[in-house]
């Protein structure tokens, strides 16, 4: 008897979960070892040589690395200026886009009937080619925000749609039991179980649909010819003066832009899930 | 009717009467329970036992109201397992601990008193209206029982960082907290090795030895069932059916070296007995397996 307490006492301790901010530094500090950097840093000097070369013999296909530094040091505030623009209709399009999908995931998830109704429409929605939509919403709604943020919030409509869907579905049958037998409302049981068993999955959507709004953004600023801001403009303008430095200082600054949603989404992954994070610890 | 007891109660903790289940239809239809019928005096330790498909789940799912009986009645306490439900009269330890991996021990087992608080004025109502007395258990001290089953230490743990066992006693605690009236455990043990399982079985005795509820506790274990209970029903399947009753009639508390005497060696082997003699003799319809 004594003999188990004090086994069960072992198995308790060993996991010692250490606190938040030295995890953090032991994260910097793995890091900062070359083992971690050196492959990358690597692979992407040899990157920029080949590109640096094939830019000397084909000029036409690659622009030469200084002149899209050029470009970015002769005018910051424009690229300023416009990426602001698209990446606030990315934001407000994920906004809208996120939040008409965890109403309806909830909906589906509680409503059978629903299920059955909604489901095939999402699915068809997320088989058609949005790059197709685009046009027609610039014929329906003109050049304003509207197209560009309805692009934007259907792109990221389904992925988050269907993994918070899973993701309430996702309880134990035994947990389910359990409160069900004290007859837990269903509002109790959604507040208390299925919307945290479904975190994890609603961030795993997020980390898709963060990086993809800003696609949804920039498809549907070249969709309008006549619109005159945003970067997804700046590239279909310039590609056409054939101008192909300003094209990758743009694509360059869109994919920073990219890193930098996905940087937030994973942060805030860290922070909310921190429970999980350990549970997988535990089962590893 | 086996009753569970000899004297008369009038209002047992838990009555079936008759009750059926059925799953499938026409020529798959499976019998899980055949018009069993069973009454439960309060404050009885009942282990069911029986092998797989003798309907001894099915009882337990019956009577914790997440499945309703094709036929017949069950009864908690003079109402129905539904009302019991509703009035939070009823706790249940699942075979795996269940616990919500977000939140610490303590919270874990803290949650359900926050849960359904319309179950309150519905228990007083029922417990004037079949008992003709109020009761008013006062709030239980959760630090205390979790101190009680040694998880004292633990309490502001993540659930994924304790091990099986201790688990499985924070799923103890959690049902016990809500002081249910009947408490169903199904297989709670059977995922832990021996050893922690006789510890968690000398607790869950300790816990039941202060609160003294109504304790169904389905087993595969014969040594299990002797060991807790005051009664053992064994069952069998093809149809789901009770076989037999057996009150086992030996002192409590009962220690870990109760299990070697002969008396309680004797209940062992009469339930083996009964078990092996329904296996061989299915009582009715031998083809419709």
């Amino acid at each position: 008897m004594t003999a188990i307490r004090a086994r069960d006492a072992v198995a308790s301790t060993t996991p010692q979960r250490s606190s938040a901010p030295s995890r953090r530094r032991g994260r910097l500090a793995a890091a900062a070892h070359p083992r971690i950097w050196l492959p990358f840093t690597v692979l992407l000097a040899v990157l920029l040589v080949l590109w640096e070369r094939t830019s000397v013999d084909m000029p036409f296909l690659l622009p030469p690395l200084a002149s899209i530094g050029e470009t970015l040091a002769n005018d910051p505030m424009y690229y300023v200026e416009n990426a602001w623009i698209t990446l606030q209709e990315a934001l407000l399009g994920l906004l809208i886009g996120v939040a008409v999908a965890l109403l309806l995931a909830v909906a589906i998830s509680e409503v059978r009937l629903l299920r059955r109704a909604i489901m095939p429409v999402a699915v068809v929605l997320n088989v058609t080619p949005l790059v197709a939509i685009a046009p027609a919403l610039v014929v329906a709604f003109g050049f304003g925000p509207e197209p560009k943020l309805i692009v934007t919030a259907l792109i990221v409509f389904f992925p988050v749609l269907i993994n918070v869907a899973s993701g309430l579905r996702s309880v134990p049958a035994a947990v389910l039991q359990f409160y069900t037998v004290i007859r837990a409302s269903r509002l109790e049981m959604l507040w208390h179980v299925r919307v945290p068993y479904a975190l994890p999955y609603l961030f795993a959507g997020l980390k898709i649909v963060f990086p993809l709004s800003i696609v949804g953004a920039v498809v549907a600023e070249m969709s309008a010819p006549g619109a005159a801001e945003g970067l997804g403009t700046v590239i279909s303008l310039a590609s056409s003066n054939n101008r192909l430095a300003v094209v990758y200082a743009s694509i360059l600054v869109l994919a920073l832009m990219g890193s930098l949603l996905l940087a937030v989404v994973t942060g805030l992954e860290r922070r909310a899930l921190h429970w999980h994070e350990s549970a997988a610890r535990g089962n590893a | 009717m086996p009753t569970v007891s000899t004297t008369a109660d009038p209002v047992p903790a838990i009555r079936l009467v008759d009750a059926v289940k059925v799953y499938g239809e026409g020529e798959r239809s499976l019998i899980a329970l055949d018009r069993v019928s069973l009454d439960i005096e309060p404050g009885r330790f009942v282990s069911i036992i029986g092998p797989s498909g003798c309907g001894k789940s099915t009882l337990l799912r019956l009577i914790a109201g997440l499945e309703d009986a094709d036929d017949g009645a069950v009864g908690v306490f003079g109402v129905t397992a539904q009302d019991a439900c509703a009035a939070k009269m009823v706790g249940l330890v699942p075979q795996q601990p269940a616990l919500l991996p977000w939140l610490s021990v303590e919270r874990n087992v803290g949650l359900p008193l926050r849960i359904n608080r319309g179950a309150a004025r519905r228990r007083a109502a029922i417990a004037e209206s079949v008992l003709g007395r109020r009761i008013d258990p006062p709030a239980p001290d959760m630090g205390a029982l979790l101190e009680a089953v040694g998880l004292g230490d633990a309490r502001h743990k993540l659930p994924p960082q304790l091990s099986g066992g201790m688990q499985q006693r924070a799923a103890i605690v959690r049902a016990f907290g809500l002081q249910p009236d009947v408490l169903l455990m199904d297989e709670p043990f059977s995922a832990l090795d021996e050893f922690t399982r006789e510890s968690l079985q000398e607790q869950l005795l300790d816990l039941w030895d202060e609160v003294k509820t109504t304790v169904v506790f389905v087993t595969h274990s014969v040594t299990e069932a002797v060991r807790l209970s005051d009664t053992v029903v064994v069952m069998a399947p093809r149809p789901g059916r009770i076989v037999d009753v057996i009150d086992i009639d030996l002192p409590r508390p009962r220690s870990g070296s109760q299990i070697k005497t002969a008396a309680f060696h004797g209940y062992e082997d009469l339930i083996r007995d009964r078990l092996q003699a329904a296996w061989r003799t299915p009582a009715t319809g031998e083809d419709r397996a």
